[in-house]
């Protein structure tokens, strides 16, 4: 186990691999170390279409397909435009095999993780209770209910609070109420939601996946449940699914169409009620342009409007220094003289150089760097040691013209 | 084994080819004209090459010839492989095979003479479309002798000179030229990710200049620009069946050894 505490560091800050999961606890993966600093104009510009409600926005990367930091922005987002039983910000990583129906689950299974659907049934239950008043079913009781029970239980010990014997009743009349507050929620689907949440509200998602009735499918499921929130006092929604370039890319020509037309089913039932961010590079771009994709970029063309463009960082400026101070302040043991001691600034520059500005590749050569440096006890370690040990710094023989270049281009 | 005998039946067709351009002797010893050719410099060997393939090959200098009568000095040919005969008689050069056809295009592409890309306007009616990227005038055409210019070569064919001048634009030109020519094909979305090759078709037949001329111009453009941001990113390589194209298509790579795949441009505020 490498010691970094010589360093005033409690572990290497740095990823081996920069591959990003919103889930895990690492802070080194899961995008809490964010550099704003460096994405400025990304952040505002994604900022202020998400203000605007655009329907879809792309996050593309300007340069590069991988590792410029597009799906680290939209997961920085992600995080503050939560407003607790208000707005709602699930977050999908997408996978290669996953289709436009796969996406309606997901987005689905993410609110009742959360318990975001738990919520909407508790105040649509207040809701029917009040406009339909009786003995067994009143305000207090039901206030209670969800006081004690903030997150779905397992199981809904119903009787201990409401004199209710039959939650199926209960469950076909909250549904036909649900359709007549609002008839674009499905009738069958309101009751479904109502006797899984009277009855076993955690597993809701395990009796969703397999709900089905005849001329309904996945995504018209989804556009009730975006209904039943409204009902239930969601106001908005920012769906973020990173990867998508992952689920474009292995669709076939042929399947090019079939894939944008249920896209945008999803956008037209999103209308008015949600947000979709994606992740796009430029392969997945330019297959979305085929024409046989017209369904999608029709309503929500790949434009100025609808895109943002992340960039690379500046391999001239102090990008790299600022990216790896955000990394280096969250691990420092005690405060060290250099914010990013014991890597000399010229040497981080240099690494930000040889990787085109790539934010991935940066963060893993600045790792390997780094432990390279603990395990030689090389403190500070500097330019003219790279220079010299060059290939076991930077995994590379040092190639004379490239070097030249970057001490030109940081005079 | 079968690349051992490729390379070898290379060997020899570059030795004959060698020996039938004067740049080596019979006992495969350097000529004069060979050991000038290899210590200049690359615009001169480019010169040197022009002048002897149209002195000792004459289907070369027919094909030029075709070129430079045609109306902007752009032929369109029809992909009808195996064919020769109605290849022929659209070049009008006798015994024009399409083996021929294709061996004197690649060797004018690289000398930067023609420049072509591959067209279907129609489904099942493609077309390589071929345009002169120099242009050749005769000296008993213009009557007096001016003199051979930096980036132009005089050629000595019997009765008549021709004086090659190599199109090369200002970066002025070419960068109003990408600019336009990308929003075309963008359908006036900056920033979209368009192929390299597909925008240096484009651009290269605009200004009627070769392929190296805007790989140097756009990797220039790339390295800064006042006025527009130019940026290669990568990705998947366009899918061509036919191998010419496929090598035609082929982008310059990055110092980190990656195709430029995709180009993206915007104007600078």
């Amino acid at each position: 186990m490498t010691d970094y505490q010589g360093f005033y560091l409690r572990e290497n800050p740095f990823p081996e691999v920069a591959t990003l999961d919103p889930g895990s606890p690492d802070p080194k993966v899961n995008g809490e170390i964010f550099c704003e600093e460096i994405v400025g104009d990304e952040m505002r510009d994604i900022t202020e279409k998400m203000n605007r409600r655009v329907n879809v926005i792309y996050v593309a990367g300007l340069e590069f397909d991988k590792g410029v930091g597009k799906s680290a922005l939209i997961a920085h987002q992600w995080r503050p435009f939560a407003k607790d039983g208000i707005i709602t910000t699930p977050y999908i990583r997408c996978k290669s095999r996953n289709k436009p129906d796969d996406f309606c689950d997901l987005v689905v299974r993410e609110w009742a993780k959360q318990g975001t659907l738990w919520k909407a049934f508790g105040r649509l239950l207040e809701r029917y209770a009040s406009e339909n008043p009786s003995p067994s079913l009143t305000s207090e009781a039901i206030q209670l209910m969800l006081k004690t029970f903030q997150r779905p239980p397992e199981t809904l010990p119903l009787s201990r609070f409401l004199h209710i014997t039959k939650p199926l009743s209960l469950s076909r009349s909250l549904g036909e109420w649900m359709n007549l507050k609002e008839p674009r929620v499905d009738g069958k689907l309101g009751e479904f939601f109502s006797e899984r949440n009277l009855t076993h509200p955690e597993a809701f998602f395990d009796g969703y996946v397999k709900f089905k009735f005849p001329g309904v499918d996945r995504i018209d499921l989804y556009k009730s449940i975006l209904h039943v929130l409204r009902l239930g006092g969601y106001q908005y929604h920012y769906l973020f699914l990173d990867q998508f370039e992952d689920s474009v890319m292995p669709v076939s020509p042929a399947g090019i169409a079939g894939f944008c037309l249920g896209m945008r089913r999803i956008i037209e039932a999103s209308q008015g009620l949600a947000t979709i961010l994606v992740t796009l590079h430029p392969d997945s771009e330019t297959k979305l342009d085929l024409p046989a994709g017209g369904d999608l970029v029709k309503i929500a063309p790949v434009d100025d409007i609808h895109r943002v463009d992340v960039g690379v960082l500046e391999q001239a400026g102090d990008d790299a220094i600022a990216l790896a101070k955000s990394y280096f302040g969250r691990y420092r043991t005690q405060h060290a003289a250099e914010p990013t001691y014991p890597l000399a600034a010229d040497v981080i520059r240099y690494i930000c150089f040889l990787e085109g500005g790539n934010v991935r590749r940066t963060l893993q050569k600045l790792h390997a760097v780094l432990r390279h440096a603990a395990e030689q006890n090389v403190h500070p370690l500097t330019m003219e040691y790279v220079k010299s040990n060059h290939r076991e710094t930077m995994g590379t023989e040092l190639q004379p013209d490239l070097l030249q270049r970057f001490e030109t281009s940081s005079k | 084994m079968k690349t051992l005998e490729e390379a070898g039946r290379l060997t020899a067709f570059t030795r004959t080819m060698a020996k039938q351009l004067g740049l080596i002797r019979g006992d495969l010893t350097l000529s004069y004209e060979g050991e000038v050719y290899l210590s200049t410099d690359a615009k001169s060997r480019n010169r040197i090459l022009v002048t002897r393939m149209l002195q000792t090959y004459t289907r070369f200098q027919e094909f030029l010839k075709v070129l430079r009568n045609r109306e902007a000095g752009e032929l369109h040919v029809p992909v009808e492989k195996g064919q020769s005969v109605t290849l022929e008689k659209y070049m009008g050069i006798p015994g024009l095979s399409w083996i021929y056809f294709e061996t004197i295009l690649d060797l004018a592409t690289q000398l930067k003479l023609v420049n072509w890309y591959a067209e279907t306007p129609k489904p099942r009616n493609k077309l390589w479309v071929v345009y002169l990227v120099c242009s050749i005038a005769t000296k008993n055409i213009r009557g007096s002798d001016n003199g051979s210019r930096p980036d132009s070569v005089d050629v000595s064919l019997g009765n008549e000179t021709w004086n090659i001048s190599f199109n090369t634009p200002t970066r002025e030109q070419f960068s109003q030229a990408i600019w336009q020519d990308y929003l075309e094909l963008t359908k006036y979305v900056a920033r979209k990710p368009i192929f390299y090759s597909t925008l240096r078709n484009k651009v290269c037949h605009s200004l009627r200049m070769a392929d190296s001329v805007f790989d140097t111009y756009a990797l220039n453009l790339m390295s800064g620009d006042d006025k527009f941001r130019l940026v290669g990113a990568g990705g998947t390589l366009q899918f061509s069946r036919d191998s010419a194209s496929m090598l035609k298509s082929l982008p310059p790579k990055t110092d980190r050894g990656e195709y430029i795949v995709y180009l993206k441009m915007d104007k600078r505020n």
